[in-house]
């Protein structure tokens, strides 16, 4: 329990106390699927994509990770990313098992996730902010908590003119998979060996993307019933299992144009190896990982 | 589309306060006048003058009506009034008969309302009569108090949350003139000294606010007032963050101004004639930012309409009451962002949680107009008293579009009317000189908000949702200054504007009429009038409010649900000096347990899986404030009559840790409690001559 207590004025005091989950630094206690990347990351529904999963936490096989499809959508009041019944077995269609897995989404993606619904008299889904809809696969692998990855779809616009829907569809580009260029790891400005880390040691990690990564895309803005264009934002996941991140993400704003993006990490008291995981996001769906060793020496 | 709904009232006998009870009602030193007037059952109303002695009132008198039976408490103190288990926005509440969208500034810290031009507060929490309506909950009246009759007059108000002043003068004969203004100073307070983050739970906005009064006396008992209301809040905030995805702002504005007329005209035979004329504007903003996904809600209404009745005896025991009764607003709505931001009542939400990454945008214009006839009677017959009512309730619901807007296919808008009969009983029975029998039964009705009838987030044709309220109570009266007072309830609310459960709602009707409630129970109030300088009330109200969202559903928890609420005033004035108690207790509210969590791999977030909704609840709430006040006279600086009063409070005096929300790691793992306000002191000054 964190209570901060401020003196505001002579005698008036006022304080706020949350409680105190500890920090969010990135350690891995648990199993995970800590991300799921798509080739492609958007395609019209019934497309077939790879899946690939980066499972961390665990030394189960990526061969117990079973893909299923969940085929229900969302209520209007639900915050949560996909519907409730996404945890029944009625609503979930098979998709395969291990990693990577091909499989092809389901074909009516745009009527039941998309704007296609209006025209069954149904209020469409709505798009997220980058303009996108979405088709629910859920990952289940060993002892991790269920997963949900949303695959992109392409399904047009749900309340444009025909003249700007035409407009839109020669001008967007579905997305593609960002890059990530290798990590740097310095101290004081100094090179760092992932291979010779000190115990306690404090690490700068700087890691990136390619140029073209953070892509721009036609979008529809429904405020102002135009077609424009907006820059994919970037965000980098950091994970650990030992030591721990400054933070556990960092990542660029889609205004920024800068293409790297820092985070410090205070290596565990003890030696020995761990791993660290970074994981690249665009705002469209577009995901890359990578994996590097570690090894914690004692000074 | 018009519909109609009759509601059909049940007369319940009961009779006439005893003499001395109505003739105490009249006296200014009434604390709370529960037992009613002969035609109200148990409206409760506070002197001013008293009520701004009490703790936790921080010197403002319409802050006590948190305090009154009927009351649940929200979390926070969030000013949020919830009377006889009616969501916040269902309770309404005027100005000399004037509506006026919100009763105080953020977090309830202070009234809209200089408390020098209050002069008495009266809450109603169930059946209020004929001459209002729109309201599903209950109606707080604030009365402006009648200005100085000669010189001028000026007082001033300094503490660690704002500072007011008010000043009065008699310019010509039979002209009375006042004005006020306050701001406020906390948010700037909490900024010096690095405390922004309590803001992160409390709302505490910069805020102001101003009044003017004028009072012109025409003819022999006629006289016209002219009124002038205006107050604003604003509040921004941001939690930064290293990744921008994750950094959220908060950007939230609401103002309003009111200018009115009060003509009053007492005729011959005893009959009154009364014209409220009144217009203003009401607008509010919120801007939420999280990450990449911003929600905006931006609402701009003109508000105009009036008030108008005529009393006269009929009868040698009965007097008539007709009136008309007319509210009109024309608001312009811009709002983007997912559909379950802001939240509604009965949605599954963890504090904190981020909304859903749904991006919806929609504009659109709605006019909402209220036409109300009325006529009730007071009608003594010996020892019963009845007050029987008739008020009709007509909407006109206008939509700039009936459909989303697509391309630039021109809207369609769409009008349609509706009515409510609404008829109203209330009756008391003195049974013997100190014990009284009341109770009553009432139709009211309350037209959908304007923020509602979006064809995007809402559903253009929602028409009026709909309450029946029976009370039934007794009065006991023991010697002249101590009252007891029960009173049980039973509201049915119909038609109540819900999500459609579906995940497939139709076209324009994301909402549906389909919700229905009922909140039932008893309230105590036991007071105690001005005796050797002591005064007070205890308070006590068990009630259950239930909800169903869909026919054929099963009912559960209303989100504000409080089985019980204790509260204890009291104030002793001794000398120069005066000291206040305030001891709270209210029943944790309702939440939803998560009972597991899911993996979002896009977000990288832990998100919930929620148990049977409302099935826990937050713990229960304890709370003990203390006051002292002492009074100086000024004679020999400032002149004669000048006085100078300083105040000290003691919020949460135990430090009470009082748990308001739940709060979850971030996988969902662990559950802690967000604590509310430990001890807080709050220092004041307040002068006037």
């Amino acid at each position: 329990m964190k209570c901060v207590w401020r003196a505001a004025a002579l005698v008036a005091a006022a304080a706020a106390c949350k409680p105190d989950f500890g920090p969010n630094d990135g350690l891995v206690t648990s199993p995970l699927v800590l991300a799921v990347k798509a080739e492609p990351p958007e395609a019209v529904p019934g497309t077939a994509a790879a899946y690939t999963a980066l499972v961390v936490g665990s030394s189960a096989p990526s061969s117990a990770i079973v893909w299923r499809f969940c085929t229900a959508p969302k209520s209007l009041g639900d915050d949560n990313v996909v519907s409730p019944a996404c945890f029944d077995a009625d609503s979930l269609v098979a998709a395969g098992a291990g990693s990577p897995v091909t499989a092809a989404t389901p074909k009516n993606g745009c009527s039941v996730f998309g704007p296609a619904m209006a025209l069954a008299g149904t209020r469409p889904q709505d798009p997220d902010g980058t303009g996108g809809y979405y088709q629910p696969l859920r990952v289940d692998w060993a002892e991790a908590d269920p997963t949900f990855y949303l695959a992109r779809i392409e399904c047009g616009l749900a309340d444009a003119s025909s003249a700007i829907a035409t407009q839109f569809a020669d001008a967007y580009v579905a997305n593609a998979n960002p890059h990530l260029t290798p990590l740097v790891a310095t101290s004081s400005g100094n090179p760092v060996s992932l291979s010779a880390v000190p115990a306690n040691g404090r690490v700068d990690f700087s890691i990136g993307w390619g140029a073209s990564d953070a892509e721009t895309y036609a979008y529809y803005d429904p405020s102002s019933q135009t077609l424009t264009t907006k820059r994919e934002s970037m965000e980098v996941t950091w994970r650990a299992s030992g030591g721990a991140f400054d933070s556990e993400s960092t990542g660029r704003s889609e205004t920024d144009p800068v293409t790297t993006t820092a985070n410090g990490w205070t290596a565990p008291g003890t030696a020995g190896p761990l791993q660290i995981w970074v994981v690249l996001r665009d705002s469209r769906g577009g995901v890359d990982f990578a994996t590097y060793g570690v090894d914690v020496e004692t000074p | 589309m018009g519909r109609t709904i009759v509601g059909l009232s049940v007369g319940i006998a009961v009779a006439v306060a005893p003499a001395s009870l109505r003739a105490q009602e009249t006296a200014t030193e009434v604390s709370v006048q529960g037992a009613r007037p002969a035609s109200r059952d148990f409206d409760q109303t506070v002197q001013a003058s008293e009520a701004r002695r009490m703790p936790g009132t921080h010197d403002d008198p319409v802050q006590v009506v948190q305090d009154l039976a009927g009351i649940a408490r929200p979390s926070f103190d969030s000013g949020q009034l919830v009377v006889w288990g009616s969501l916040p926005q269902d309770t309404q509440t005027f100005v000399d008969g004037v509506p006026i969208p919100q009763l105080f500034h953020g977090s309830a810290i202070r009234a809209v309302v200089n408390g020098d031009l209050v002069s008495r507060v009266t809450l109603s929490p169930g059946d209020y009569g004929a001459s209002y309506g729109r309201s599903l909950g209950g109606i707080v009246r604030v009365e402006t108090a009648d200005l100085p009759e000669r010189g001028i007059h000026a007082g001033a108000s300094v503490d660690t949350l704002d500072g007011a002043a008010i000043v009065s003068a008699v310019p010509f004969e039979g002209v009375r003139v006042a004005a006020a203004a306050r701001y406020g100073w906390l948010d700037d307070e909490l900024r010096a000294v690095h405390a922004a983050d309590v803001g992160d739970y409390f709302s505490i906005p910069r805020y102001g606010d101003y009044q003017a009064k004028a009072q012109i006396a025409l003819r022999q008992g006629e006289s016209l007032d002219v009124v002038v209301l205006g107050s604003e809040d604003a509040l921004t905030r941001t939690i930064p963050d290293l990744d921008p995805s994750h950094v959220r702002s908060q950007s939230t504005s609401a103002s309003f101004e009111r200018l009115y007329l009060k003509y009053r005209r007492e005729l011959e035979g005893g009959a009154v004639a009364e014209v409220v004329p009144w217009i203003g504007r009401d607008a509010s903003h919120l801007e939420d930012h999280f990450g990449d996904n911003p929600a905006v809600l931006d609402q701009q209404a003109f508000r105009w309409g009036g008030r108008a009745l005529l009393k006269t005896r009929a009868l040698r025991a009965m007097s008539v009451t007709v009136g008309l009764d007319v509210d009109g607003s024309s608001a312009a709505i811009n709002r983007q962002g997912s559909p379950d931001i802001p939240p509604r009542e009965g949605d599954i939400v963890v504090f904190g949680e981020p909304p859903g990454s749904g991006f919806a945008t929609d504009s659109w214009s709605a006019a909402i107009v209220g036409v109300a006839p009325y006529v009730s009677a007071d009608w003594t017959l010996g020892p019963l008293a009845l007050t029987p009512g008739l008020r009709l309730d007509t909407y006109l619901l206008e939509t700039s579009r009936q459909t989303p807007r697509v391309g630039q296919t021109p809207s369609i808008a769409l009008a349609h009317l509706d009515g409510v009969i609404e008829p109203s009983l209330s009756a008391d029975v003195r049974v013997t000189p100190a014990w009284s029998l009341v109770g009553g039964a009432a139709v009211t009705s309350e037209p959908p908000a304007a923020s509602d009838l979006s064809a995007v987030f809402g559903t253009p044709w929602l028409g009026p949702s709909s309450a029946t309220v029976f009370s039934l109570g007794q009065a006991l009266r023991a010697g002249r200054r101590l009252q007891v007072e029960m009173l049980g309830f039973y509201k049915w609310l119909d038609r109540l504007a819900v999500r459609d459960p579906s995940a497939t709602p139709k076209l324009a009707q994301s909402l549906l009429e389909d919700g229905v409630g009922r909140a039932y129970g008893i309230q105590w109030l036991v007071r105690l009038a001005p005796w050797h300088g002591l005064s007070g009330w205890v308070a006590y109200t068990i009630s259950r409010s239930e909800r169903r969202d869909a026919p054929g559903g099963g009912f559960r928890l209303f989100d504000y649900d409080e089985p019980h609420v204790v509260t204890l005033v009291a104030s002793q004035t001794w000398g120069p000096y005066a000291f206040g108690v305030r001891l709270r207790y209210a029943t944790g509210l309702p939440r939803t347990p998560v009972v597991g969590a899911f993996y979002a791999a896009n977000e990288d977030v832990y998100q919930p899986i929620f148990g049977p909704q409302n099935s826990i609840r937050l713990p229960d709430f304890w709370q003990l404030d203390l006051r002292i006040d002492r009074a100086f006279s000024l004679g020999g600086t400032l002149g004669r009559g000048a006085r100078l009063r300083v105040y000290a409070e003691a919020l949460n005096a135990t430090d009470q840790r009082n748990g308001e929300e739940y709060a979850y790691s971030f996988d969902y793992s662990r559950r802690g409690l967000v604590y509310g306000i430990p001890l807080v002191g709050v220092v004041g000054l307040r002068a006037d001559r």
